[in-house]
């Protein structure tokens, strides 16, 4: 009886961990569909301790040449800047100084605000980073959800744990939730307005003309 | 004898290493930009020769002219979408003397600030024929702070102590509202002359051509217009106007684009300025 328990236990980790990769090639493949825009908004933990109000328009074109575009609308102070993430090259624009800084991917420092956005958009690279576990299943507002927690790989990421709600209908992340090794919130978004959108590579890379542009290696 | 050959030995040895050096940073966003200024009243030509590159977590620039060296070693701390703090230094010699300069900026979320401190014992354009026809001590003080989304207050203060000892102050205060257009509204004093400054910047059409101009007048008087339009829609390669009119009378006049500069300067006396950069590192 206890064996057979154990067995019952090892084939239910199994299917979970069957499942965890079946859910995340899901959400790849319908990430990579076609090009998508998203809001993310909720509040975010600054490295001073306060907590503060943000909200990201997060945009996407998937494929070979992914690129990313996330734009701040708040905090206020950081509204009207943006980042734009490409294989090969970062772009930071400062509103204030209006700058564009070009780094080489390899060197960026995308983890500005704790965690990388665009792994959202990018859940193979989420993967890599993050050991994902689902939990369980729920329902909520949005509808059927599929709870999903994980700890990073690499304790540089600047959170300790991390709960993400995957829409099954639709699979796609809906929400996510960073703790730190306390248990407190880092980060904790929801990610509306999802819609398909056709974007091109000069929209996502529009910055104002007169932008200094910054080269740093 | 011996010591003199093993002293070309070592040269010879450190110009390896800085070839090497060079070589290796080949590709890694260095740029050549040749030059050649001339200038009316006193007569002066000069080619000019500015060498921007790479060094470990620096960027070297060197920059040469007729009779004058400098060199300068700048850096950056990048914090992404928060903010940076850069900073350098820079030191030039010419058979006129000598200057240094330091200078370091950063923003950090609503807040930038900069800070700049130059000393020469000759007039700065004759180690540079860029830079401007004074000498002595120079420091400058700038900040500027989002009060709001959409509203910044900047603040700009300089002090002068000429090559005679004759200091002068200025202070500068700005607003600016952005909506659609940037709206620009400030106070300033330069060298005792007190003068209101307007500003307005925003895109002209939709193709992304930008017009930024700034008007100060009272007892100072000067234009500032700047005009960017993209010429590709990947805006890899602007087309730059600038035109600065001045009264008592000064202009100048600086078109760029794809790598090719030109700068016509009247200030009682005409010079022209023509350059061309090179860039091995994709630089724009």
């Amino acid at each position: 009886m206890k064996r057979l328990l154990t067995l019952a236990i090892l084939f239910s980790g199994f299917v979970l961990a069957q499942s965890i990769a079946e859910i995340t090639r899901q959400v790849q493949a319908n990430l990579d569909r076609s090009p998508w825009e998203a809001t993310i908004s909720g509040r975010i933990q600054l490295p001073d301790g306060s907590s503060q109000e943000a909200e990201f328009r997060l945009q996407v074109i998937p494929g070979r040449e992914q690129l990313a575009r996330v734009e701040f609308n708040k905090p206020a102070a950081l509204e009207g800047n943006f980042v734009v993430i490409s294989d090969k090259e970062v772009w930071n624009y400062l509103f204030l100084t209006n700058q564009v800084i070009i780094q080489p991917r390899s060197r960026a420092r995308v983890e500005g605000l704790g965690f990388n956005l665009t792994d959202l958009g990018d859940f193979n690279q989420l993967t890599e980073r993050v050991t994902l576990r689902l939990a369980g299943e729920q329902n909520i507002p949005a509808g059927a959800v599929w709870r999903i927690t994980g700890t990073p790989r690499d304790a540089s990421l600047g959170f300790a744990s991390m709960e993400i709600l995957v829409l099954k209908s639709d699979p796609r992340p809906i929400s996510i939730t960073l703790r730190d090794g306390a248990n407190r919130v880092v980060a904790d978004l929801d990610f509306g307005n999802f819609r398909r959108a056709n974007l091109t590579p000069q929209a996502l890379r529009k910055r104002p003309a007169d932008a200094e542009v910054l080269r740093r290696n | 004898m011996e010591y003199l050959r093993h002293r070309y030995q070592r040269s010879l040895h450190l110009v390896i290493i800085a070839l090497g050096l060079q070589l290796s940073a080949f590709g890694l966003g260095q740029s050549l930009t040749f030059g050649l200024y001339g200038r009316l009243s006193p007569e002066y030509l000069t080619p000019t020769l500015e060498v921007a590159l790479p060094l470990g977590g620096f960027d070297l620039q060197a920059r040469l002219q007729r009779g004058a060296l400098g060199v300068g070693l700048g850096s950056a701390v990048e914090f992404s979408a928060l903010g940076r703090v850069s900073y350098g230094v820079q030191a030039s010699l010419g058979f006129a003397g000598w200057g240094i300069q330091g200078s370091a900026s950063g923003i950090f979320g609503p807040v930038a600030a900069s800070l700049e401190a130059l000393y020469s014992n000759t007039l700065r354009s004759s180690l540079w024929v860029g830079d401007e026809a004074q000498g002595g001590l120079k420091l400058g003080l700038g900040g500027r702070y989002r009060l709001e989304a959409r509203q910044t207050l900047g603040l700009q203060l300089g002090f002068n102590r000429d090559l005679l000892g004759i200091a002068r102050g200025s202070g500068e205060l700005t607003y600016a509202l952005r909506q659609a257009q940037t709206y620009t509204f400030g106070l300033g004093v330069e060298d005792s002359r007190f003068y209101g400054l307007l500003g307005w910047r925003g895109e002209l059409n939709g193709a992304g051509t930008l017009l930024d101009t700034t008007l100060r007048a009272g007892q100072l008087n000067r234009l500032e217009a700047a005009l960017t339009t993209p010429l590709d829609p990947e805006q890899l390669n602007n087309l730059k106007l600038r035109l600065t009119l001045a009264y008592p009378w000064a202009a100048n006049l600086g078109l760029e684009a794809y790598g090719f500069r030109a700068d016509a300067d009247y200030d009682g006396r005409f010079s022209l300025w023509l350059r061309y950069t090179l860039d091995f590192g994709g630089n724009e």
